[in-house]
């Protein structure tokens, strides 16, 4: 296993360079000159020169992709063009804020798409199963930025329960910033809507067909109730693919933060990467990408090693 | 385990505990949102309306103009002469005027900032000193700057960003801190900055002007980026002031919260401009005349941008010298369009290529580019939008590109550097005008506009600024659509308020009360 974990961690740092080299090569060709964006539409030649100079932009593509290239190796990410800071000391300071969300996030995807995924298994061609099914369809069809919208509108303007936006005051323990609560609840179903949408039709189908193996079948021949059989036998076998779309779906979250983060102005990496690109801050979106790059990539591999917790079958390989 | 339950148990009541916590009410304390980070905090470097914000509150310099009416009036200089031929201005400083980090201004800090704004490679307010001859310091306390020509709108430089004055042993560090924590002498000093998340200012005691009864003491500028966001987060308490009101809540606002909602105009200008260097637009005056009477401005101004704005009737703004109030726009007139067309050898549009509209992608100028396509689609032209992102129109609407913009007509738009029709029509339609994306060239424009710039004589600049609007309309240079209105919400316990035709960043936030 250790070996394993080794082997897959080594394979992170090609991934890493492809991304790396990707995100470099987009982000040359996309147009929007970042000198102009610095200096001003209307700053003059000398002006723009002197910025081109200053962040090294009047050198040549290649030159600028081996500069890039020898400071990542010496894991020097850059200093951001907009804020004139090392980027890693910026991504860190909004590191805590996306992790919080996402964890969140993730957490009430899974409770909420199991729930509605169990129910909807337990009580097929019912009214609840219609019901959930609908919930989960509206969760992977509604826009992120218009369920975050509707829920600023009911539960912040409307009823005043909640705040509209912001990371609120909440504490520091041992450094670490946490959340104000009540700034955390609608940032994260805002997020989590659209991947409880997808764990909820998984854990469905994945949960309906276990249900129909002989081990589930024999069971309840024995007598066990069908939703002793559900929770005891079905369950645990039916959660192979759903711990394999909650690691994919990790990706789709740290995307969907950017438009929740935005909402919400939660001031996360999210936010940050698109204050970045609307800045064409290259350092920045580079660095950014990289974390988020290596988050996914970590996160895959957390679930490829929970499988062998969850089924023991894969840990006799 | 059992460890892991408790820490976990405590940390879900310390979260809760903080979360039920009575949020701290702040007293005197604005609260303020802007949309995006500054780019600049250098005010020779600073000139978006979002960087100008904090360099109007951060920054003094020897004039500043009267927020409403803009008549320059005695800042860090107590008082000023102007010798009779206009060319020499002697200004006397105030006593015991200060930087926020203590240190006394002198005069050679005035002259060195001048001099920085007017000639430092790397200073965006060079083409604002049209004739600066020099600046001398005959004692610590005088400051005489001598022109080449009179300049009737120097006051006016010297009361904008680019009048700033700095301390020098600050400004020519080479690390360049100072533009992340700025040091100035204005009513507000720089406190904190969360990059990206919030800038906090606090009211600097030793200011030379005498604070209003409960003066906003601490200015924390929120950067939440969605207006509709921005808005509720008002709606609800959080914030004192917002502006940018999302689409479709603006006369929902004017009714439920009257005593809250400001509007005035501003002196920017909306336009369709033409690209004069290359294609259809360059070739023919007819063919943009039938452009300006197939647009329907009073539709843009009225639907959709739900009378926020004013209907431009020329280029020159209300409040500005030279401004035509009388004057009617070319009308809204199809059938004109349609024969103008004709004449120009494209009846009905047949033979007229396909043209080119550039575009940022926010939701209003969508609509308006989507407008604009209806009504020239009437008369026979075929309209192509492309909208893209603001770095990339930037780039494409460059006013360095020589074959002007990578379109036949663009949207524009252009908010003064100072109150005065020099800056608005050289920086726009000068020849080497900082702003002339369409490059619009004119010999006749020029010589005209050279000979306005340095008139001594204030009515007879008048006569000839008007001359020179008359003279853009008639060679149909633009599509003049609409002279921004300035709409914002302000909490009404906030008093004193005067609104500011340069825009938000000219409101004198020092001289208002909170009364909370």
């Amino acid at each position: 296993m250790t070996g394993y974990i080794f082997r897959r961690l080594l394979w992170t740092i090609p991934a890493l360079w492809v991304a790396a080299t990707l995100v470099w090569i987009f982000m040359f060709l996309i147009p929007g000159d970042p000198a102009r964006v610095l200096a001003g539409q209307r700053a003059d030649a000398q002006v723009l020169s002197l910025v081109r100079a200053e962040w090294g932009l009047d050198q040549p593509g290649p030159a600028r992709y081996a500069r890039f290239l020898g400071k990542l190796i010496r894991f020097d990410l850059g200093t951001s063009y907009a804020f004139r800071q090392p980027v890693a000391e910026l991504l860190l300071s909004r590191l805590g804020a996306t992790f919080f969300l996402a964890l969140s996030a993730t957490l009430l995807s899974v409770l909420a798409g199991l729930m509605l995924g169990s129910l909807s298994a337990a009580r097929t061609g019912t009214w609840i199963d219609t019901a959930a099914t609908g919930i989960s369809t509206a969760g992977i069809a509604l826009p992120t930025f218009w369920v975050g919208l509707m829920l600023v509108l009911v539960f912040a303007s409307r009823l005043r329960w909640l705040p509209v936006s912001g990371y609120g005051d909440g504490v520091v323990i041992a450094g670490i910033h946490f959340p104000s609560a009540a700034n955390l609840v609608l940032p994260s179903i805002t997020l989590a809507f659209f991947s409880c949408g997808f764990l909820a039709r998984v854990s469905r189908a994945s949960l309906l067909e276990e249900s129909t193996q002989d081990y589930a079948r024999t069971a309840r021949s024995r007598g066990v109730s069908a939703n002793g059989t559900l929770l005891r036998h079905v369950m645990a076998n039916a959660m192979l693919p759903v711990v394999t779309l909650v690691g994919m779906q990790f990706g789709a979250l740290l995307g969907g933060a950017i438009v929740t983060e935005t909402v919400f102005n939660w001031p996360g990496l999210g936010r940050m990467i698109f204050d970045a690109i609307n800045a064409r801050d290259l350092p920045l979106i580079e660095g950014a990408v990289l974390l988020m790059t290596a988050l996914v990539l970590l996160v895959n591999l957390a679930v490829d090693i929970s499988y062998a917790l969850l089924d023991p079958r894969v840990r006799r390989g | 385990m059992v460890g892991l339950r408790r820490t976990a148990a405590i940390l879900i009541m310390a979260l809760a505990a903080a979360s039920c916590a009575p949020q701290k009410t702040a007293e005197h304390v604005l609260r303020y949102r802007l949309k995006e980070m500054y780019k600049s905090l250098d005010p020779m470097m600073a000139g978006d309306d979002n960087s100008l914000v904090y360099v109007y509150l951060l920054f003094d310099g020897l004039v500043e103009l009267v927020p409403d009416t803009l008549v320059p009036r005695p800042a860090l200089a107590e008082s000023w002469s102007i010798s009779p031929d206009g060319l020499v201005y002697t200004f006397k400083l105030r006593d015991g005027i200060r930087f926020h980090d203590g240190r006394a201004i002198t005069a050679d800090d005035v002259v060195w900032s001048i001099n920085r704004a007017a000639t430092h490679p790397k200073s965006g307010k060079k083409s604002f000193f049209p004739a600066m001859a020099g600046v001398t310091t005959p004692d610590a306390r005088t400051v005489v700057v001598t022109l080449s020509h009179p300049y009737d709108a120097f006051l006016s430089v010297l009361a904008s960003e680019a009048g700033s004055v700095v301390p020098k042993e600050v400004y020519s560090l080479p690390d360049e801190g100072y533009r992340t924590h700025p040091v100035g002498s204005g009513p507000f000093k720089f406190e904190s900055s969360e990059p990206g998340i919030s800038i906090t200012m606090t009211r600097f005691a030793q200011h030379w002007k005498t604070p209003p009864p409960n003066p906003i003491e601490k200015i924390k500028v929120s950067l939440i980026e969605s207006s509709m966001t921005a808005l509720q987060e008002y709606l609800t308490g959080s914030l004192d002031f917002t502006q940018e009101i999302p689409p479709g809540q603006r006369r929902l606002l004017m009714k439920e919260h009257p005593a809250d909602f400001h509007h005035w105009t501003g002196m920017q200008l909306f336009y369709m401009g033409f690209n004069h260097a290359s294609g259809p637009m360059k070739q023919s005056v007819l063919v943009r005349r039938a452009i300006t009477h197939a647009i329907d401005r009073d539709f843009i101004v009225r639907v959709l941008q739900e009378e926020k704005d004013q209907a431009a009737t020329g280029v020159i703004p209300p409040g500005m010298l030279g401004h035509l109030p009388g004057q009617e726009a070319p009308a809204h007139d199809p059938n004109m369009a349609a024969a103008l067309l004709a004449q120009a050898g494209y009846p009905n549009g047949h033979g007229l290529p396909e043209l080119t509209y550039i575009t940022n992608g926010t939701e209003g100028f969508i609509l308006i580019a989507e407008r604009l396509r209806a009504d020239l689609a009437a008369i026979g032209i075929t309209l192509k939008i492309k909208s893209m992102d603001f770095p990339t129109y930037m780039e494409a609407t460059a006013p360095s590109r020589t074959a002007g913009p990578d379109a036949d007509v663009f949207k524009q738009s252009f908010y003064c550097d100072y109150p005065d029709p020099d800056n608005f029509l050289t920086e726009q339609f000068g020849r080497l005008g900082s702003a002339n994306s369409g490059k619009y060239d004119n010999p006749e424009f020029e010589r005209l506009l050279g000979q306005a710039r340095f008139e001594p004589d204030h009515a007879r600049r008048k006569e000839m600024y008007e001359s020179l609007d008359r003279f853009l309309t008639t060679d149909a240079a633009l599509v003049p659509l609409y002279w921004y209105g300035k709409d914002i919400l302000l909490k009404p316990d906030i008093t004193g308020f005067k609104p500011s035709p340069l825009g938000t960043f000219g409101i004198p936030w020092e001289e208002m009360s909170l009364n909370r």
